[in-house]
């Protein structure tokens, strides 16, 4: 764990050097944002049950933290030429939680998160924009807790992914994407079953998209397999699940107006999930919004964000055994936040969050509410 | 007799020390041969270093040049284009016109660029300079005739060449925008007059210019500020979706700066863009405004009212 904690880190400070490293000759470099942040958040947790990625069992319905954290972010764009583009970006930080309400012990986890990110975009003339892009995600956590309060299992997780976006014809463009991910999670000796959990997934998607000066609306569906090699069942190898999507998104821009402005989106989608397993076979349906406003008092923003999920198993199992978060379309979120700039590279944010989430047996939830007061602070002004 | 026979050892010592001098001349002779080679060689080396440099300067400089000459054609152009009326003419002049200031910057700043290095090497020239001079003074002490005459003739050529490298005791002149109309000694009263009044009218231009420049800069940076504070509201690593947690959907892809057209621009570019217009209409007002100043100034020496 330690070892792995370590290699985040290295990873982390490895980004931050580059976002604040000199631009080589001969290309243009533009920037750019770097920010530290450093918040305290206070958090509940309800929910009475176990959670099969735990060795700790608790008897308590409720739990209480008190967070401290601390991360670094920022993008770097570099144009290499008129056609062609490059993008690093990194976002990353440690959580200290000084957890309450168990009945054995209190616990003190430790979580550390970091995303890196490259991106490479290039215009074929006449004919659209082509972007790659390959990210790492990894996350490790020390004195994990047990349910309810729920703090995900350390993994490393790779993708990559291509995306061509035509030139519109007919006031519509078309755009296809190919992505590959991999997700390796981090077993100690005593919770090998973790390893159940590492997936490989590839998926395809294309979009059309439309719409006017300052909307879009776009429409897409997609295909999708996740392979998890360590799950046996019976004559099958391992599991293979297929999910089939199909949704639409709409979004508006209208933040370069002098009046009223805002960016908002609204996506509704649909998920079929199969699988050579009859566990984890579901329908889902998802809404996702997100609005972002400066409000008309004291320099204030207004920023919310709404992922409702309502799912139906095909087969009812009641010892489904899932992971929370991990293995389906299971967790609804509500995030609301207002912010306000406190001087010219210092803002301040207040985060108020709900998650419900699905916990090891199918259909049962945790529920999570939290404050998060947030500065962000930009040394480079 | 006996006056006679004393020893004369200055007259036995006369051709033994005369050998002697020959014997070390010629051996300091045969020394300082190649002592004054190592000095030419290496006033040759720094000669030449110097030179690329300054050639290398000289161009830089030249193209700024011409590019200021299109920077100007490109303000007229988007002032034709303003007056016009044409939305879309308008745009697409003042995106020249953007274009064009940081071009000018650009080349700017690659001729200051150059500066350290050439001052480095104009003193390394400098300094061989000085070490030949030296070398040839000790040398000229030596001589005497027609060689110590070209001696000297050759250290005061040296001398020329070192202060002739000195730089200039104030910085380089900067560019004059509208050459055509700067002071000229043999400009009537009438002349003068009507180089006034096109500085004027260009510096009012310019100023109307700018005002508007700096309106956009603000609507600009107010955007950059909720565009910062967009990204402070989406940022949250330690969110609440997991890897898979929406198993059905791909990752949503990050657009590369620029989205689906390279010839987008985001909010940090056009702000450089806008910067570096701003940065160079003020340049262009400065220098106009200091430019009536003194043909007013030339004009009330010549007696008689202004205008």
């Amino acid at each position: 764990m330690s070892l792995k904690i370590g290699g985040l880190r290295t990873a982390w400070l490895l980004a931050c050097c580059i976002m604040l490293a000199d631009t080589p000759t001969g290309v243009s470099a533009q920037a750019n944002d770097f920010v530290v942040t450093m918040g305290v958040s206070a958090e509940s947790y309800s929910g009475n049950f176990s959670a099969v990625t735990l060795t700790v069992v608790d008897s308590t319905t409720r739990a209480a933290a008190a967070v401290g954290q601390f991360g670094t972010r920022g993008h770097r764009n570099f144009y290499l030429d008129d056609s062609k583009t490059l993008r690093l970006a990194f976002d990353g930080g440690v959580r200290q939680f000084a957890a309450m309400g168990f009945e054995l012990r209190d616990y003190a986890p430790r979580e550390w998160v970091s995303q890196l990110e490259v991106g490479y975009g290039q215009t074929f003339d006449g004919v659209g924009r082509l972007m790659l892009d390959g990210s790492y995600r990894g996350h490790a956590i020390e004195d994990r807790p047990p349910m309810p309060l729920f703090l995900q299992p350390g993994y490393n997780a790779f993708r990559g992914m291509g995306r061509f976006r035509f030139l519109p014809v007919g006031g519509a463009s078309l755009d296809a994407l190919l992505d590959l991910e991999s997700a390796n999670y981090s077993a100690p000796a005593q919770l090998s079953h973790l390893d159940l959990l590492d997936r490989r997934s590839s998926g395809f998607e294309v979009g059309l998209a439309s719409g006017g000066e300052d909307w879009s609306i776009r429409l897409f569906s997609g295909l999708r397999w996740s392979h998890y090699e360590r799950q046996q069942f019976g004559d099958d190898p391992f599991r293979r699940d297929r999910a089939t999507n199909v949704g639409a998104t709409w979004s508006i821009n209208r933040m370069e107006r002098d009046t009223k402005p805002l960016t908002a989106s609204l996506s509704v989608e649909g998920t079929m999930n199969r699988s050579n397993s009859r566990r984890p076979e579901y329908n889902a349906l998802s809404v996702t919004s997100q609005l972002f406003t400066p409000l008309p008092w004291w320099g204030l923003n207004a920023s919310g964000r709404a992922l409702l999920t309502w799912k139906n198993y095909i087969v009812e199992t009641p010892f489904a055994r899932l992971v929370p978060g991990e293995e389906a379309d299971n967790a609804s979120i509500i995030e609301a936040a207002l912010s306000r700039e406190l001087a010219k590279n210092l803002t301040a944010q207040l985060r108020f969050g709900w998650t419900r989430a699905e916990t090891d047996i199918g259909n049962s939830y945790f529920e999570r509410f939290g404050t998060t007061l947030l500065f962000n602070f930009r040394p480079g002004g | 007799m006996t006056g006679g026979a004393v020893p004369r050892p200055i007259k036995r010592g006369g051709p033994l020390l005369l050998w002697a001098l020959l014997i070390l001349g010629a051996a300091l002779a045969g020394s300082a041969a190649p002592v004054s080679a190592q000095f030419e060689q290496r006033l040759s080396e720094a000669q030449g270093e110097y030179e690329a440099v300054l050639l290398d300067y000289q161009g830089r400089q030249r193209t700024w040049e011409v590019q200021q000459g299109r920077w100007r054609a490109a303000l007229d152009t988007a002032r034709a284009a303003q007056a016009s009326g044409n939305t879309e003419r308008l745009d697409r002049a003042e995106q020249q016109f953007k274009t064009a200031s940081l071009e000018l910057q650009r080349l700017r700043r690659l001729v200051d660029q150059l500066e350290p290095l050439l001052a480095q090497r104009r003193r390394a020239l400098q300094q061989a300079l000085e070490e030949q001079a030296e070398s040839l003074q000790a040398q000229m002490t030596r001589t005497t005739g027609t060689q110590r005459q070209q001696l000297n003739v050759r250290i005061g050529s040296l001398l020329e060449q070192i202060s002739s490298l000195e730089p200039p005791a104030a910085p380089a002149p900067t560019l004059l925008f509208f050459p055509e109309f700067a002071s000229d000694p043999r400009d009537g009263r009438t002349e003068i007059l009507g180089k006034i009044e096109f500085l004027e009218r260009r510096s009012q231009e310019a100023s109307a210019y700018l005002d508007r420049v700096a309106a956009d800069l603000q609507r600009l940076r107010r955007l950059e500020t909720q565009q910062r504070m967009q990204r402070d509201a989406a940022s949250n690593p330690f969110g609440d979706d997991p890897p898979g947690a929406r198993a059905g959907r791909p990752p949503e892809p990050q657009s590369p700066p620029g989205g689906s057209n390279a010839a987008t621009q985001t909010t940090q570019q056009q702000i450089d863009a806008l910067t570096a217009v701003k940065s160079e209409l003020e340049q262009l007002r400065l220098q106009l405004t200091a430019r009536i100043s003194a043909f007013r100034v030339t004009l009330s020496s010549m007696g008689g009212d202004l205008r």
